[in-house]
C-alpha cells in the first residue's frame, strides 16, 4: 500500500506541468553546440586522421561490424549529423532530428575505444534523451508550424466576424502556455547531476586530494603563461586547484539547485569551466556544461528573462512561435518505470568498478562511462612478442607501425586495448597458419609514480577473454604502492615491491 | 574555495608579482636556451672544426700515402664520427628538416658497397659518372668547394663519413694503402676521398651554421614562434622525446635488426661501421650524448640539462638515468667487437644489450616523459 502510495505520488509529482521554456533552451544550446561540435571535428582533420588514415580499429565489444565507412560517406556522416544537430536546436522534425543526431554521433563513437571522451558520452546520452523526450514543445518550428495551423483551422471554423474570437485576438490567448511534464527537467537535471556528482566523487582518492595528481603533472604545461604562469608551478596551486575542483563537482548540483545560492553557483560555474577551457585541451566540454546548467533554474527561467530583456517581445510573442500547440501526454506507468531504471543504470555504471579486481585508475576496468574525469595522467610503452609454437621463433610486434600515434598512446596504458590488440595480432598470425602466443611488454606510469609493469609478461593475451563489455581476464598487475618522492630519488620500477595499490 | 574565488586570487597574486621588469622566463625556456647554447651550438661547432680536420688528413693521405697518413686519416675520421654520434640527439632539426636533410647526407648507414664502387669507378672515367657531376666548372655556390659540389650530386649512400670509413677501413689496412699505391686505383680513390672530404666539411659548416644562425634560436622562440616551433614546450618536447629516439634507434637499427630473428636471419651486412669494427662505440657516442642531454654536461660547459629542470621541480631523476645507462652501457660493452661477427656467434650478449637498452627505453619513454609532463594527454576520457 505504501510502495503504491509513494509511486502515486512520484508520478503526480513528475507528471506534473511546468513552464517548456527552460528544456526548450537545454534543446537549443544543446542542438547549436553538437553541431559547432561536428563542424569543428570536420574543420581540424578529424575524420581522416581518426577514421581513414588508421589502418585498424579498436572495436567495442559487440560492435565489431560497425567500422568506419569510406572517406566519402564519412563526410556525409558528419554533415549529416549536423544537420540533425541543427534541426534539434530549432526544433524542425524533432524526432527524427533527434534519432538521427543520436545514431550518426554514437556510431562515430563506437568506431573506435580510443577515441572515447567524457563528453562524446554525455553528448550520446543527451542526444538519446532528446529521442524521448519533448524538448520541442516550445521555441521550436515544430511547434511553430502546429501553433499556426491549428490557429488557421480555428480561423476556418470560426469566421472572423465571430462574436466569440475578435479577429485580432492573439495566438496566445488560444493556447495555454507550453508545458511538460515536470519528469523532463528532472531526467536533464539528473543525467547532469549524475556527471558532476560522480566526478566529485571520483576525485576523493589520494592521489587527487593528497598529492594534487594529475594536475600537478598537467599545471607544468602552462609555466609559459603570461602572468599566471609563475603561479601554476608552485607546489601549492595543484593542491589548491585539486581540492577546489573536488568541493565544486561535489556541490554545484546542491547548490545550483538551490535558489538562494544559484546565481552564485550559475556564476561558479562559468568561471571554473571557462578556467578548464583555458588550461585543458578538452574540447566542447565546458562549453556544454555552461550552456546546459541553467537547466537547474525555475523552469520558466528563459521566459522571465525575456520578459525583463524585452518586455514588449516577450508580450508579443510569447504564445505565437513560442507556441505550445503540440499536445501534453500525461506521464504513464510505463514511462515512469523506464525512468527510473535508466537513472539507477546512470548510477550503477560508475560504480561497476567496485566489482572487478585492481585498482580503477590503473587497471581501468570499470574507468569509461563512469564519470572519471581529468582524474590520471598515464604515460606507457608496450610492444608484444609473438611466440610461434611450431617453429619457437619469436617476433617482436611493435604497434606502432600499425596504429596512430593516439591510438598507440591510448592502448598503451589500457590493458584493455591491450589485450584486444593481441588478439588482432594473434588472428592476423593465425590466418596465415601459424600457431602463436601473444605476450605484452607493457609499462605505465600513472600520476608520477615510477613506471611499472601494467600486464603480466608470461600472460598470453591471445586467451584472453572478455568477462563483460568492460573487462577482461587480461593478467593486470596492480600499480605499486611507492609514491613520487618529494625531494628525494624514486625507487626504480624493476627493483620496487609488488603490493596492492 | 569555489571556482570564481580561486580564479580571483589566482588573477590578484598575479598582478601582485608584476612589475616593470622583464617577465622571468619558464624553467623549460630557460633549459631549451642553456641547451642550445652551451651544447647544441658548441657540438656542431666542433664537428665542424673535426670535419675540417679529417679533410686535411685525408689530403695529407693522399700526398704521403703512407701507414703513418692512414692512422692520421683513421683517427680523424673517427673523431668526427664521434662527434657526430653525439648530435643524434639534435636530430630533430636541421639533420631531418627541408631544406638542409644534413644527417643523411653526413651519416647515411649502413654503407652500401655497391654504390661507394660505382662512385669510384666514375672517377676512374667510367661513363656512370652523371655528367652535372662531372662538370667541375659549373656554379659553385658559396662555401663549398668544386670538389664538394661534386660529391654533393652524389646520393647519401655514396658520400659522408661512411663512405669514408669503407675508403679507409675496408679490406684491411694493407688493402687500403696499396689501392693509394696503385697507379691505376690512387688517382680515383684520392680524387674521391678529396671530394668526400670537403663534401662533409661543406656540409658540417652548413649544419653549424643552421644551429648558429637561427634554429637555435627558433628551439627557445626568442624571436617568438617560428616555422619550426609554435610553442617552447614544443621544442623542449622534441628533445625530450629524441632521447628516447636515439635508444630506439641503438636499440632497434644498431642492434636487433642485425640480429634478426634467429641465427639463419642475421643480417652482419646492415651493421653500422662494420669496417672500422667501431660499431659499439658508435652506440656508446650515441647514447653519451644523451646523458649530455640530460645532465647539460658537454666538455668543459654546463648547460642546464633535463636533470637539473626535474631536481628544480623535486622529481630528481639523475640516479635511475645514471644506473639505466650505466646497465645499458656494460651490456654494450660486454658485447665483443666486430659487432657484424657478434650477430652470428655470440647473440646471447647481443640479446642481453637489447634487453638494457629496453628498461632505458621505459625509463625515457614512461617515466621521464611523465616526470616533464611531455605527452600530457589529459587521461584516456578527457582529451578534446
Amino acid at each position: 500500500m505504501a510502495t503504491e502510495r509513494v509511486t502515486r505520488r512520484a508520478r503526480a509529482w513528475l507528471g506534473a506541468p511546468v513552464d517548456a521554456a527552460g528544456v526548450a533552451c537545454f534543446r537549443i544550446a544543446f542542438g547549436l553546440l553538437m553541431a559547432c561540435s561536428s563542424v569543428r571535428f570536420a574543420a581540424r582533420g578529424w575524420i581522416d586522421e581518426l577514421f581513414v588514415a588508421p589502418r585498424f580499429h579498436f572495436a567495442y565489444p559487440g560492435f565489431e561490424w560497425l567500422a568506419p565507412w569510406p572517406a566519402p560517406w564519412l563526410y556525409a556522416h558528419f554533415a549529416l549529423m549536423t544537420v540533425a544537430a541543427l534541426g534539434v536546436a530549432f526544433g524542425y522534425r524533432y524526432r527524427t532530428s533527434a534519432l538521427l543526431l543520436f545514431l550518426t554521433f554514437s556510431s562515430a563513437e563506437l568506431f573506435d575505444q580510443t577515441y572515447y571522451l567524457n563528453h562524446y558520452y554525455l553528448s550520446s546520452l543527451l542526444a538519446g534523451l532528446c529521442c524521448v523526450l519533448p524538448l520541442q514543445r516550445t521555441w521550436s518550428l515544430d511547434a511553430w508550424f502546429e501553433t499556426h495551423r491549428k490557429a488557421r483551422r480555428r480561423e476556418v471554423q470560426e469566421p472572423k466576424n465571430s462574436v466569440f474570437l475578435p479577429s485580432r485576438l492573439p495566438v496566445k490567448s488560444i493556447f495555454p502556455l507550453p508545458t511538460v511534464a515536470r519528469a523532463v527537467p528532472f531526467v536533464l537535471r539528473a543525467q547532469l547531476a549524475v556527471v558532476y556528482v560522480f566526478a566529485g566523487v571520483a576525485k576523493l582518492d589520494g592521489d587527487w586530494l593528497l598529492r594534487g595528481e594529475p594536475l600537478r603533472t598537467w599545471l607544468q604545461v602552462h609555466a609559459e603563461l603570461p602572468l599566471v604562469g609563475g603561479l601554476l608551478q608552485l607546489p601549492g596551486t595543484a593542491l589548491a586547484l585539486s581540492w577546489s575542483g573536488a568541493l565544486f563537482d561535489l556541490s554545484i548540483v546542491a547548490l545550483l539547485c538551490l535558489r538562494r545560492t544559484r546565481a552564485l553557483a550559475y556564476l561558479a560555474v562559468i568561471a571554473f569551466h571557462s578556467f578548464t577551457a583555458l588550461l585543458f585541451p578538452i574540447g566542447v566540454f565546458p562549453w556544454l556544461m555552461i550552456a546546459l546548467t541553467p537547466v537547474f533554474f525555475a523552469h520558466d527561467w528563459p521566459r522571465r528573462w525575456l520578459a525583463r530583456a524585452l518586455p514588449a517581445r516577450a508580450e508579443r510573442s510569447a504564445g505565437t512561435m513560442f507556441g505550445a500547440a503540440l499536445p501534453l501526454r500525461p506521464l504513464g506507468g510505463l514511462a515512469t518505470i523506464a525512468l527510473g531504471a535508466y537513472l539507477l543504470i546512470q548510477i550503477a555504471l560508475p560504480l561497476r568498478h567496485l566489482a572487478y579486481p585492481g585498482p580503477v585508475n590503473w587497471g581501468e576496468e570499470g574507468f569509461r562511462f563512469a564519470w572519471r574525469v581529468m582524474l590520471i595522467e598515464k604515460t606507457g610503452r608496450v610492444t608484444l612478442r609473438v611466440l610461434d609454437h611450431d617453429s619457437g621463433e619469436e617476433l617482436a610486434v611493435d604497434p606502432r607501425a600499425e596504429l596512430s600515434a593516439r591510438q598507440y598512446a591510448q592502448m598503451a596504458v589500457q590493458p584493455l586495448l591491450i589485450s584486444a590488440y593481441a588478439h588482432h595480432v594473434a588472428e592476423r598470425f593465425t590466418a596465415q597458419g601459424r600457431h602463436v602466443a601473444v605476450y605484452a611488454d607493457a609499462w605505465a606510469s600513472l600520476n608520477g609514480r615510477p613506471a611499472q609493469r601494467l600486464i603480466d609478461p608470461d600472460a598470453d593475451l591471445s586467451r584472453s577473454r572478455s568477462r563483460s563489455l568492460f573487462a577482461t581476464d587480461t593478467a593486470v598487475l596492480g600499480a605499486l604502492a611507492v609514491e613520487p618522492p618529494a625531494s628525494t630519488a624514486r625507487s626504480t620500477a624493476a627493483t620496487a615491491p609488488r603490493s596492492a595499490w | 574555495m569555489s571556482g570564481p574565488a580561486l580564479l580571483l586570487l589566482l588573477l590578484a597574486c598575479a598582478l601582485l608579482a608584476c612589475d616593470d621588469a622583464e617577465p622571468p622566463r619558464s624553467p623549460v625556456r630557460q633549459t631549451v636556451e642553456s641547451l642550445g647554447r652551451e651544447l647544441f651550438v658548441p657540438l656542431t661547432a666542433d664537428f665542424a672544426r673535426d670535419a675540417q680536420q679529417l679533410e686535411r688528413a685525408l689530403s695529407q693521405l693522399c700526398r704521403a700515402r703512407d701507414a703513418g697518413a692512414l692512422d692520421e686519416a683513421r683517427d680523424a675520421w673517427s673523431t668526427a664520427a664521434a662527434r657526430f654520434k653525439l648530435t643524434e640527439v639534435i636530430a630533430f632539426g636541421p639533420h631531418t628538416l627541408s631544406p638542409w636533410r644534413l644527417g643523411a647526407k653526413i651519416d647515411f648507414w649502413p654503407a652500401r658497397e655497391d654504390k661507394i664502387l660505382e662512385a669510384l669507378r666514375a672517377r676512374g672515367g667510367e661513363p656512370s659518372l652523371p655528367a652535372s657531376a662531372g662538370d667541375a666548372g659549373a656554379a659553385v655556390p658559396a662555401g663549398r668547394d668544386a670538389g664538394a659540389v661534386r660529391a654533393g650530386e652524389l646520393g647519401a649512400a655514396a658520400r659522408g663519413l661512411p663512405v669514408i670509413e669503407y675508403l679507409l677501413y675496408a679490406g684491411g689496412e694493407d688493402a687500403v694503402l696499396a689501392q693509394l699505391v696503385d697507379v691505376a686505383a690512387a688517382s680515383a680513390r684520392c680524387a674521391y676521398l678529396r671530394e668526400l672530404g670537403a663534401d662533409l666539411v661543406a656540409d658540417a659548416r652548413e649544419l653549424d651554421g643552421a644551429w648558429r644562425g637561427s634554429f637555435a634560436r627558433d628551439l627557445s622562440l626568442q624571436d617568438g614562434p617560428n616555422e619550426h616551433f609554435a610553442t617552447v614546450r614544443e621544442g623542449f618536447a622534441r628533445i625530450v622525446n629524441s632521447l628516447a629516439f636515439v635508444v630506439e634507434d641503438v636499440r632497434t637499427r644498431r642492434l636487433a635488426k642485425p640480429l634478426g630473428g634467429s641465427r639463419a636471419t642475421a643480417h652482419p651486412e646492415v651493421v653500422e661501421s662494420r669496417f672500422s669494427a667501431r660499431s659499439i662505440r658508435d652506440a656508446l657516442d650515441a647514447l653519451q650524448g644523451v646523458e649530455n642531454v640530460f645532465t647539460g654536461r658537454y666538455g668543459q660547459r654546463q648547460a642546464l640539462g633535463l636533470g637539473a629542470l626535474l631536481r628544480a621541480r623535486g622529481r630528481p631523476l639523475d640516479r635511475q638515468l645514471a644506473h639505466r645507462l650505466e646497465s645499458a652501457r656494460a651490456a654494450l660493452r660486454a658485447i665483443p667487437e666486430p659487432l657484424d661477427r657478434a650477430v652470428m656467434e655470440d647473440r646471447a650478449r647481443v640479446q642481453d644489450a637489447i634487453t638494457a637498452l629496453d628498461e632505458l627505453l621505459v625509463f625515457l619513454q614512461v617515466d621521464l616523459n611523465q616526470a616533464l609532463a611531455v605527452t600530457a594527454t589529459f587521461g584516456a576520457g578527457d582529451g578534446d
